[in-house]
Order: structure tokens, then sequence, then C-alpha cells
């Protein structure tokens, strides 16, 4: 005996067709109730100063809310310099922190009331903690938290002594599916007094500017 | 006769629409139960020049059971030259299984991986991986294994007698961006005393830098 899928509205789902007799599904995003999903993009504006001290924060992201969860998916980085820089190594990485009791402060923090980052209006404001960016005038100090001891993602490369030279178009420091063969979902579960900062190295002279986008769900349960 | 699907808490399936048909679904992770998942990124010294062809620069290895480890992907995150140029020549970095791994590799930086450094999760259990380690400024010692006749995953370009070149951004050695187009997950299962490693062959006179990042679960079962 055959039987059919009905849905909650009580639609009938469909098969694909004759040769592979598949079902059909449509992926639908992480159920995020009544809070929602956001994305934020932050620019180093001015651009960065020469001289930064290595492994310095150049972004953060704290979360701070409980009981809910802030599920992290991705985060990219742009990195382009004006000034060139003595030829050597860059690195800029990506570490989750946890305990983190005091935030940060310093550089431009972003505006998150509102409708502000929502990916839907009628999504609910975000509860994110604090989003900051490090800037030629100011730069981040790091709060009180504990950084994991390596790295969870990162970008690797050589800078010049070229002036105006893009180094980094939206390389993905951490994408919840850019090493999982195969679709197996991998984000970044933060709980309450949880982050992610990102840290770089640089060699010295250069000025140089950095953007850093970052998506996230936020969720009662995950 | 028409059925629904419920949930374990009750709730009933929906059907996307009367277009397609289709039923929504939303993609978790490998049900990782008691144990976790879990990413790292490391980065090299300055590696000196003149490495011996097909020298160890990566290594991870699995020691625990029953329990398994799934490498969904490691990632080459950029390989750079100095302002100490190469020969021009061909350069060969690789990703080999290690079986039969009965004696651990040395030098390098080993990273550290107790209490939460590298859980996806703060609720996840601490990995059990057994050791992963990345050059300083020269070849690992092997240990004692069993490595694969031939390499799952690789990435063959030239190097010239430029500086401060970027041979490589990002670029998976084994992952997502290779073979199983169309979403067929094919990562690598590990079992005790089993794990993986990067190799390099680089071509004389240059230094250089590289970083790589692995994502992995850990389960009872796959």
């Amino acid at each position: 005996m055959s039987i059919q899928i009905q849905g909650y509205s009580g639609t009938v789902t469909g098969g694909d067709g004759p040769t592979y007799k598949t079902m059909r599904v449509t992926v639908r995003p992480v159920d995020y109730g009544s809070l929602g999903q956001y994305r934020c993009l932050m620019r180093s504006n001015p651009i960065m100063a020469a001289g930064l001290g290595s492994g310095a924060d150049v972004f953060q992201a704290r979360w701070v809310s409980t009981p809910q969860l802030a599920i992290l998916w991705g985060l990219s980085l742009d990195m382009w310099c004006s000034t060139g820089f003595s030829a050597g190594f860059a690195n800029f990485t990506l570490t989750v922190a946890r305990s983190w009791t005091v935030d940060g402060s310093g550089g431009a923090a972003a505006d998150l009331t509102g409708n502000n980052q929502k990916l839907r209006t009628n999504m609910a404001s975000s509860a994110m903690g604090a989003i900051r960016i490090s800037n030629g005038s100011s730069l981040l100090t790091t709060g009180t938290r504990t950084l994991d001891s390596s790295p969870e993602g990162q970008a690797v490369f050589s800078v010049g002594t070229s002036s105006f030279t893009t180094y980094i178009t939206q390389a993905s420091l951490y994408g919840a599916m850019s090493l999982e063969s195969g679709g197996n979902p991998a984000p970044i579960v933060l709980a309450q007094n949880e982050g992610v900062v990102v840290r770089a190295t640089v060699p010295a002279t250069g000025t140089w500017g950095h953007g850093v986008t970052m998506a996230w769900s936020e969720v009662a349960a995950y | 006769m028409a059925i629904q699907i419920q949930g374990y808490s009750g709730v009933v399936a929906e059907v996307d629409g009367t277009t397609f048909r289709a039923l929504r679904v939303t993609v978790r992770p490998v049900d990782y139960g008691a144990l976790g998942q879990y990413r790292i990124a490391m980065v090299s010294g300055t590696m000196a020049a003149g490495l011996a062809a097909a020298s160890e620069i990566f290594q991870l290895r699995w020691t625990q059971t029953p329990n398994l480890a799934i490498i969904w992907g490691v990632n080459l995150d950029g390989l750079s030259g100095s302002a100490t140029a190469f020969t021009a020549g061909f350069a060969f970095i690789n990703l080999t299984i290690a079986r039969a791994w009965s004696g651990d590799g040395s030098g390098g930086s080993a990273a550290t991986l107790t209490g939460n450094n590298q859980k996806l999760r703060t609720s996840m259990a601490t990995t059990s991986m057994g050791s992963i380690r990345i050059s300083s400024t020269g070849a690992l010692g092997v240990g004692t294994k069993t490595l694969d006749a031939q390499p799952e995953g690789q990435i063959s370009f030239s190097m010239n007698t430029n500086v401060s070149v970027n041979y490589q951004t990002m670029i998976g050695l084994y992952g997502p961006s290779s073979l199983e187009d169309g979403g067929n997950p094919a990562p690598i299962v590990l079992a005790q005393n089993e794990g993986v490693v990067v190799r390099s062959t680089v071509p004389a006179t240059g230094t250089w830098q590289f970083g790589i990042s692995t994502a992995w679960t850990e389960v009872a079962s796959y």
C-alpha cells in the first residue's frame, strides 16, 4: 500500500520523477522562532596605522544573552593596504572566546538596535552584545576573556612593499560549511559571554584597511 | 491515504507549497552525542630553505578507541614566499592517510587540545584527538606509521624567483571543494592510531610560511 506525506497545512509532497523516484525537499533556515537571522559588515575607517602589535584584536563579536544561543555561520575578511609594508608574512586568525566577562572597548561599535542587520524586518532586534572593529584612530582592547589555545580559522599570506594592494578579498576565516565535505554543518554555537575574535599580525610600515562580514542566527535552542 | 510526519516533540513537518510540493528540511550536524565538533587553524614559522622532498609539515593523529574521528576537511590556508625567493621549480603539497600509527610524530608546534580548546560549543566534550602538530621551521619527525601509497588530496603549482609571492590562498587539500559534487559526503573516518599527514615538496633557496585548518567530529559510531 502506498501512502502520501502531507504537510502541516495539508499539502501533499511531490515525487520528483520516475527516473530516480526521489522526494523533493527544500532547505529552510534553522528555526529561529521569535528571534532571527542577521548579517553585519564592518570596515576599518579610518584605515589602520602602521605598527600594530602582533596578534592584536581587530574585530570582536560578543554574545551576552541567556538562555538563547547565537549560531555563527561564517565570517569573512577583506584586507588591503595604502602605504606598502616591509615585506613579510601576515596572519589573520579567528579564535573562539569563552568566559568573556568584560567587554572589549575602542574601535567602532556596530549599532545593533531596531531593525539593523535583520534579514527580515519581522525578526526580533539582535541580542548580540557587541560587535566592534578597530580603526586607525582607535585600537581594540581585549576586555576579560579566555581565548582558545589555537584559532579555529585563519588566512596566511605575504605582504610586500607595493602601495594600494588588495591582499584578501572575501576570504572565509570561518564558514560553517567551508571545511565540511558533504554538507555537515559546523557552526560555532555561542552561549552567554562567549564570542569570536579576529586577530592580526602584519609587518611594519604599512597602513592598511580591513573589512569583516559575519552571519549569525539567534535561537532558543540548537 | 496521506500521512503526516510528526517530530519527536510533536511538530508536524510542512510541505513548502503547491508548485514543487517539496518537504521542508533543515540540515543538522552528524549526531555527536556526548562527544563534539572541533576546528583548528595552525600556522607555521618561517620555513627554512632546503626542506627535503616530501617532508611532513602537518600531522593529525587519532588515538582513541572505540570512538571515531570524522575528518570533514583539511585546508591549506595559504602558502607564501618571503623576501628570500625560491629557485624556479614545482611545488607539491599533499594530504595522505596514515594507518597503524603506533609511534607519534615529533617536532614543530603541537596544539593544546585540553579543556575547551577548539570546541565549537562549550558544552561539547574535550577533544580526544591524540595530537595535532605543524612545522616550525623544518620537517616534522614522522613517528611510526604506514602512509597510503598515493595521497588522497593535493595541490601542485609552480614557484618562481619573485619575492613575497602568495602562491596559494585558501584551498582545500581535502574537503568540500573537491570531488563530491552534489553533496555526497565522503569524510575520512579515523579509527584508533590513524590520522592524516600533509607533506610538501618545494624548490630550493626560498623561505616560506603556510597555514593549515581542519574540521572534525568525534562520534561513537558512523
